[in-house]
């Protein structure tokens, strides 16, 4: 089988400086208004998903035969991206929370 | 050896009727070259096969064993119509990601490999592009491979060098290829099947092209 964590990486990689930058400004919105609306901020970052899933299925619907040839459906490469973009925004939030 | 059938595929676009009463097995060992005119069903039957079109109804196997997306674990490979490698990676990155293990020294000995190994799509003409993204498929880990026009957006000589790459190939994979160039399709196919009113017709004559209305005969 092919290498999932580059195949990861590759289907990440155009997509990555969205979502870091799409994190931040939850971060900087929670900074303003506080950690109570982390619950509404997580729904913005679903959000957030669905708007660049949408996106990319009409800029580069091409290339999802690539990972389809590499043994991989194209749900299983979103589902996981979003989790670790997840993973990546929860520890950012813990980060800040700790140093706040 | 393996055998990819596929059969009873129906599929229809606002009411009409596409593919109807499709039937075609092929062996590892072997090519199988689809004809057929514009708009046919084609390539539609081929991403059936691979899994990304849903039919009205389709049996898709290999080995009596049901497929539900072909390319799944790896048994069927497909080469698209477009470019379908992502931008911002070198080739070789990519190639390691599709190309078989055991064909790897093999793929690393082509030319059009060496010379835009270090390279990334958008160095590439979209005639080197469409060779590399056609020989990664070929050499892909797949037991079956579907090539869905590989003659097109190429050179007759880039044809010609495909022929025996493809030849070489069949004698471990099956292969469904596809191409309007209806010459090299016959030159390197075992079985021909001309796809017409949704139904698949097995050539046994090239007379019959002409009989069945694919070719005009003059």
């Amino acid at each position: 089988m092919s290498d999932i964590r580059k195949l990861v990486w590759y289907f990440y990689k155009p997509i990555l400086l969205w979502n870091l930058a799409f994190s931040f400004v939850c971060l900087w919105f929670i900074y303003l208004y506080g950690v109570k609306i982390a619950g509404l901020i997580l729904f913005f970052k679903l959000i957030g998903y669905a708007a660049t899933t949408y996106l990319q299925s009409y800029t580069a619907k091409n290339v999802y035969m690539y990972y389809r040839n590499a043994g991989y459906s194209i749900r299983r490469m979103y589902a996981y991206t979003y989790g670790i973009d997840l993973t990546l925004y929860f520890a950012m939030l813990t980060i800040y929370l700790l140093i706040k | 050896m393996k055998t990819l059938k596929v059969d009873s595929v129906q599929l229809e676009f606002d009411g009409r009727k596409i593919l109807q009463s499709v039937y075609l097995n092929c062996r590892q060992g072997e090519v199988i070259g689809l004809l057929g005119r514009n708009g046919c069903g084609k390539s539609s039957l081929l991403k059936i096969i691979f899994g990304t079109l849903e039919a009205g109804y389709r049996y898709v196997s290999i080995d009596e064993q049901y497929i539900q997306k072909g390319y799944h674990h790896n048994r069927i490979a497909y080469l698209p119509q477009h470019n379908y490698l992502p931008a911002g990676i070198k080739i070789e990155k990519l190639a390691k990601q599709i190309v078989d293990p055991q064909s790897w020294a093999e793929f690393t000995e082509l030319s059009i490999f060496q010379r835009n190994a270090g390279k990334k799509i958008h160095e590439l003409s979209g005639g080197e592009l469409r060779q590399l993204e056609t020989m990664m498929i070929i050499h892909s880990r797949a037991d079956f491979i579907l090539l869905d026009e590989p003659f097109t957006h190429i050179s007759p000589i880039q044809a010609e060098e495909f022929k025996p790459v493809i030849r070489a190939c069949a004698k471990r994979k099956g292969i469904i290829i596809t191409d309007h160039q209806y010459h090299n399709i016959l030159e390197v196919s075992d079985k021909v099947i001309l796809l017409s009113d949704g139904v698949t017709k097995h050539i046994n004559n090239n007379d019959e092209l002409v009989t069945y209305g694919y070719l005009s005969g003059k």
